[in-house]
């Protein structure tokens, strides 16, 4: 026996959710397609927590409506959909021990008791639990307590899985481990999934569809790439890879092209969705190599801070324009207070609308 | 909108149960009983007949309507489009219904001349039976389902259920009776309502007097009873602080002594230590004598009188302040002062400056704690006041006594519950949410700033000798049940425990021959159904309050904490006042005593069940939510296991409480129905002080070992379990 796939799209329809004089939600509207994983990411409080306890049924929206797999869910309280979610702080019952927690859900009154056992095993199997039944929670470590809370969540078969912020308890170390399996075992068992984080890199790995909100809106949606390479606007630019937007003048289009120009500088770059002349020419780490000053032509800079990394090297640098905060490769070393010349790669260069 | 299936399953369970009750139950109270089922040898007749029978053979037309109430919800069922509008229109007819017509018509047919003329008589009513209780319950559970149905809390019928009843039991149980005494206090002579008999109630000499400044030899009792709370707040504010810093900042040792000293209070009947006292001091006392022989100070009738009340109510109440502020100095971070210290404050400084100003707001809440059970207190002014008369122990004298005379006591009843709820307002207004911040606070590392010398000192010289009298008392009170009479004739006997526990053994086995074992096994027998009963609504209610958001639901909390605040003397009086006649006639029955135990008892286990529920992360219940389980069935699987600490807490403390109550039930006994401390007061009424002693002795012995037993229990079931840790809270009131 094993985990059965009956993973379902959800729909919702121009959702909102309101507290009194508090827009939590003010407007969404998202399809998430059958056996993927898509990502809430955007900033504590943009309502990422309350988008997905709609879809649970914890909250009921203000306005709007929610289909799971075609169906009109809105009204159904959270016992009578056919979803499970994972908490941020796992809540997982303390009174009862790993397997208890895990065949909870099974509450179907069809399945004889051996069954829901030897399917909460399956379900712990399948986490790498097994061999843990008689734990109680507070017996297991953050990592091990996850696992029994997504094994939990699994074992209901549900149309939809939601995590919410599921590794924020964890160290470092162990939320990449832990991001990697969850993603295995999504895409392992075509699961349905929506994933709440505020943490880009999190987000990046793990989804096949980000959906950037801010202040209780879409700010645009994509694949990580899509939103890492073409970000529609400034918010997206500076929240996902940390851009640096440098204030830009755009003098004319070209097809999927811009010529922009900032200070005396002229380039020509990619700028899918936009329009006007003002914009913010967004520069990240890979679009930028520096050189000594006078060696290469170019824009030329001052390096204010230099910190080392390991990996990298991070220089903050005066420029014309502003500030630049920049990664750099080791290898080629630049003391605080040196001048330096930026070379941009156009290829690596996007523009945003600037408002 | 129709329902779903689940609805109108249990729609249709409700409307039978409805119908059990109008055509099956009797409708009217049983003189017997219900639950003797005497009353089934002459069923139906008038007396036991159920509403159906009433309406049809025994002239009551007028309970046919209730029927409408049942029959409007019936085509929901069948998929009508207003089904929910049809529902709650039926509980909402129903309830109204069956209130409106036990109010009009009484125990002498119909209660307005007016309506008489205009309808031509009826016959009498009695007080409401089973068959109105049950119908009662359905009807507002009726109103509760078309309000779910409506969409109320989700949808959830078991939610909308239970506040419904909790809300409906509390207005019925608390506010209808204090109602009840508002206007009792209105009636004229005549028996019609009038302002001025009112104003006249609450304006006489007798309570404002200030005559005792001019002369004349006593003030008012609204006086006498500010006047002795007020010292009472401060004496156990001033003591309660000094036994907190002696456990927190001194180094004493003997920790399990202050302990004990803690849990006395909940374990003593609230006048056994008036009782110790004249055994000590009164004009035989074993302390009068001993002072009399050394100093030639003539014995005197000191201690019946304010400075006696004084003495013993500090000694009763001192524990409480204590747990109060006990937290409050754990709460005050040692690394706080210390940070203070380094940053060049003298130790007085760093008192004044920051321990202090971090005490404050619980001092203020111990001496308001003091203050208010000093005005409550009634057991102790009963047997010292003397001449120093109290506003609980006239309330008392002016129903039981000669006077008999509801009216005034209504009145007294409300100018007690004016000060008291003005404390709690005052409360409320002065310390907010802040005071709970400060006292859960938990104190991190570091050393706590020792005492400076002189204070320490002080502290000693404070406590010791409370310890020591405290110490000495319930020693004399265990002692004394073992002499004649303790100070008059000190001969060993064990004459005062036969007299109240003796056992025969008769023809037909054990005999109960002490005169005490009546009482005694009522008080069990009714403490053991409340303590459930108690534990249940109190916990349900900070459920509730905890969980979940409802309409009203500011006002429904500030009701409920509201009723921490009325003293037992009120309560007994107003359930005396409202529910002596019909339609809730429940005077002289054990239901009136179970009633009252539970809701006097019942903020004790909101408060425990609000310190757990909010330990206990709210995602489980939500966890359990979308892992397929109802509010009922997460609320049975994941709340109530953990609520368990709460639920012994709460348990415990309903079942000491109402064994060791006076205030309320002294009104609401009855012959049949005594209780072991209105039995005590009794005898100390006539000075039997043997038997009233032995008796008290034996009734704090046995909850000593009940809640020792329980706390072992819980103790062992814990370690068992392992660790899950949500400390029991119990509060004190
Ligand atoms: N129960 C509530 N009552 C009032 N405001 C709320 C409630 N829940 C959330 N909010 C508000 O709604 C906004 C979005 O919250 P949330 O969805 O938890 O954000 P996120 O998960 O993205 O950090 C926040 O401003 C928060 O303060
Ligand atoms: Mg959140």
């Amino acid at each position: 026996m094993t985990i059965v796939n009956r993973s379902a799209a959800v729909v919702l329809e121009k959702v909102r959710k309101q507290y009194g004089v508090v827009m939590a939600v003010e407007e969404v509207s998202v399809t998430i397609e059958a056996g993927t994983l898509v990502t809430l990411l955007g900033p504590s409080g943009c309502g990422k927590t309350t988008t997905l306890r709609m879809v649970a049924g914890l909250e009921m929206p203000t306005a709007g409506r929610i289909l799971i797999g075609d169906k009109d869910v809105t009204l159904l309280p959270p016992n009578e959909r056919d979803v499970s979610m994972v908490f941020q702080s796992y809540a997982l019952f303390p009174h009862m021990t790993v397997l208890e927690n895990v065949s909870y859900g099974l509450a179907d009154a069809s399945l004889s008791k051996a069954r829901k056992l030897e399917k909460a095993r399956e379900g712990l199997r399948l986490v790498g639990l097994d061999g843990y039944d008689e734990r109680l929670p507070s017996e297991l470590s953050g990592g091990q307590q996850q696992r029994v809370a997504c094994a939990r969540a699994l074992v209901l078969e549900p149309q939809v899985l939601l995590f919410d912020e599921p590794l924020s308890n964890l160290d470092a170390k162990l939320r990449r481990r832990m991001r990697e399996e969850i993603r295995e075992l999504q895409q392992k068992l075509e699961l349905t999934s929506i994933y709440v984080t505020h943490d880009q890199e999190e987000a990046l790995a793990v989804s096949d569809k980000i959906v950037v909100m801010n202040q209780g809106r879409i700010a645009q949606e994509g694949t990580p790439a899509d939103l890492y390479e073409r970000p529609a606007d400034s918010f997206v630019a500076d929240f996902i890879g940390a851009a640096n937007l440098i204030p830009c003048e755009i003098l004319r289009r070209e097809d999927a092209l811009a010529i922009v120009r900032f200070g005396d500088t002229e380039l020509r770059v990619r700028a899918p969705r936009i329009s006007g002349s003002a914009g913010y020419l967004v520069v990240r780490s890979a679009a930028v190599a520096l050189a000594d000053a006078g060696a290469a032509r170019g824009l030329t800079a001052t390096v204010r801070k230099a910190t080392y990394l390991g990996g990298h090297w991070e220089y903050t640098l005066d420029t014309p324009f502003g500030s630049l905060f920049l990664a750099q490769p080791v290898g080629r070393r630049f003391e605080q207070g040196a001048t330096v010349a930026l070379q941009l790669d156009p290829q690596h260069l996007s523009v945003v609308a600037r408002t | 909108m129709a329902g779903s299936a689940q609805q109108d399953r249990i729609l249709l369970a409700l409307l039978a149960a409805g119908a059990a009750g109008l055509a099956l139950l009797p409708w009217y109270a049983i003189e017997s009983g219900f639950w003797s089922f005497a009353w089934l040898a002459s069923y139906p007749d008038a007396s036991t007949a159920p509403a159906t029978l009433l309406a049809a053979f025994h002239e009551r037309p007028w309970l046919w309507p209730l029927f409408l109430g049942l029959l409007l919800p019936v085509p929901a069922l069948f998929g009508h489009r207003r089904a929910a509008a049809l529902v709650l229109a039926g509980g909402i007819f129903g309830i109204c219904y069956l209130f409106l017509q036990g109010f009009l018509i009484g125990l002498r047919g119909w209660s307005l001349p007016a309506l008489e003329a205009m309808f031509g008589p009826v016959p009498p009513q009695d007080g409401l039976g089973t068959g109105a209780l049950v119908a009662g319950t359905i009807f507002l559970l009726l109103i509760a389902a078309g309000m779910a149905r409506r969409g109320a809390m989700r949808g959830d019928q078991f939610l909308v259920g239970a506040i419904a009843l909790v809300v409906a039991s509390i207005l019925l149980f608390v506010f209808f009776p204090i109602a009840a005494v508002l206007v009792e206090a209105a009636i004229d002579a005549a028996g019609g309502f009038s302002l001025g008999a009112l104003l006249g109630r609450l304006t006489t000499e007798d309570i404002w007097s200030l005559g005792c400044f001019a002369g004349q030899r006593y003030c008012g009792v609204f006086w006498n009873s500010l006047w002795l709370a007020v010292a009472t707040g401060i004496t156990t504010t001033l003591l309660g602080l000094a036994f907190a810093l002696l456990h927190k900042r001194t180094g004493f040792r003997a920790k399990g002594l202050l302990r004990l000293l803690a849990v006395l209070p909940i374990i003593t009947p609230p006048f056994v230590i008036g009782l110790g006292i004249i055994l000590l001091f009164g004009r035989s006392g074993v302390g009068t004598a001993l002072i009399s022989d050394l100093f030639g100070i003539p014995p005197s009738r000191w201690i019946y009188g304010f400075s006696g009340l004084l003495l013993v109510q500090t000694l009763a109440f001192t524990p409480i302040a204590y747990l109060v502020l006990i937290g409050v100095v754990e709460g005050i971070s040692p690394s706080m002062e210390e940070a203070a210290q380094t940053l060049r404050a003298d130790r007085w400084r760093t008192f004044r400056t920051v321990t202090w100003p971090l005490l404050r707001p619980g001092l203020a809440n111990a001496f308001l704690i003091g203050f208010v059970e000093s005005l409550a207190d009634f057991g102790n002014p009963l047997v010292l006041g003397g001449n120093y008369d109290v506003l609980s122990t006239d309330i008392f004298f002016a129903i039981v006594g000669s006077q008999n005379d509801p009216g005034r006591a209504s009145a007294l009843s409300i100018v007690l519950l004016f000060l008291t709820l003005s404390a709690f307002v005052l409360q409320r207004q002065w310390l907010g949410r802040r005071s709970y911040t400060t006292i859960s606070g938990k104190g991190d590392a570091g050393i706590p700033a020792i005492l400076p010398r002189g204070l320490r000192v002080l502290i000693y010289a404070a406590t010791m000798p409370w310890l020591a009298f405290t110490v000495l008392l319930y020693l004399m009170i265990l002692a004394g049940g073992f002499v004649r009479s303790l100070g008059l004739n000190n001969t060993p006997t064990f004459q005062h425990y036969i007299t109240a526990f003796g056992i025969d053994w008769g023809p037909h086995g054990i005999l109960w021959s002490g005169r005490a074992w009546p009482s005694f096994f009522t008080t069990i027998e009714l403490a053991a159904i409340a303590a459930p009963l108690t534990a249940a609504i109190g916990l349900l209610t900070a459920y509730l309050l905890n969980r979940q958001n409802f309409f009203g639901k500011n006002s429904f909390e500030f009701l409920t904490m509201l009723s921490f605040a009325i003293p037992g003397t009120v309560i007994g009086i107003s359930y005396i006042v409202a529910f002596n006649v019909p339609p809730i006639e429940l005077t002289g029955t054990g239901l009136i005593l179970v009633i009252c135990f539970v809701f006097r008892n019942m903020p004790v286990s909101i408060r425990a069940g609000l310190a757990t529920l909010s330990q206990i992360d709210k995602s489980l219940d939500e966890c359990s939510l979308t892992l397929r389980h109802g509010s009922f069935a997460t609320m049975r699987r994941v709340i109530l296991p953990l609520l368990r600490p709460a639920i012994i807490a709460s348990l415990v403390y309903a079942f000491v409480r109402a064994i060791t109550s006076v205030s309320a039930v002294i009104f609401l006994v009855s012959a049949q129905y005594n209780l072991a401390t209105a039995y005590i007061v009794g005898r100390v009424e006539i000075s039997d002080f043997g038997v009233a002693i032995a008796y008290s002795s034996v009734l704090i012995l046995c909850m000593l070992a009940a809640i020792g037993l329980i706390q072992l229990g819980v103790g062992e079931q814990r370690r068992a379990r392992r660790t899950f840790g949500t400390p029991a809270a119990l509060g004190t009131s």
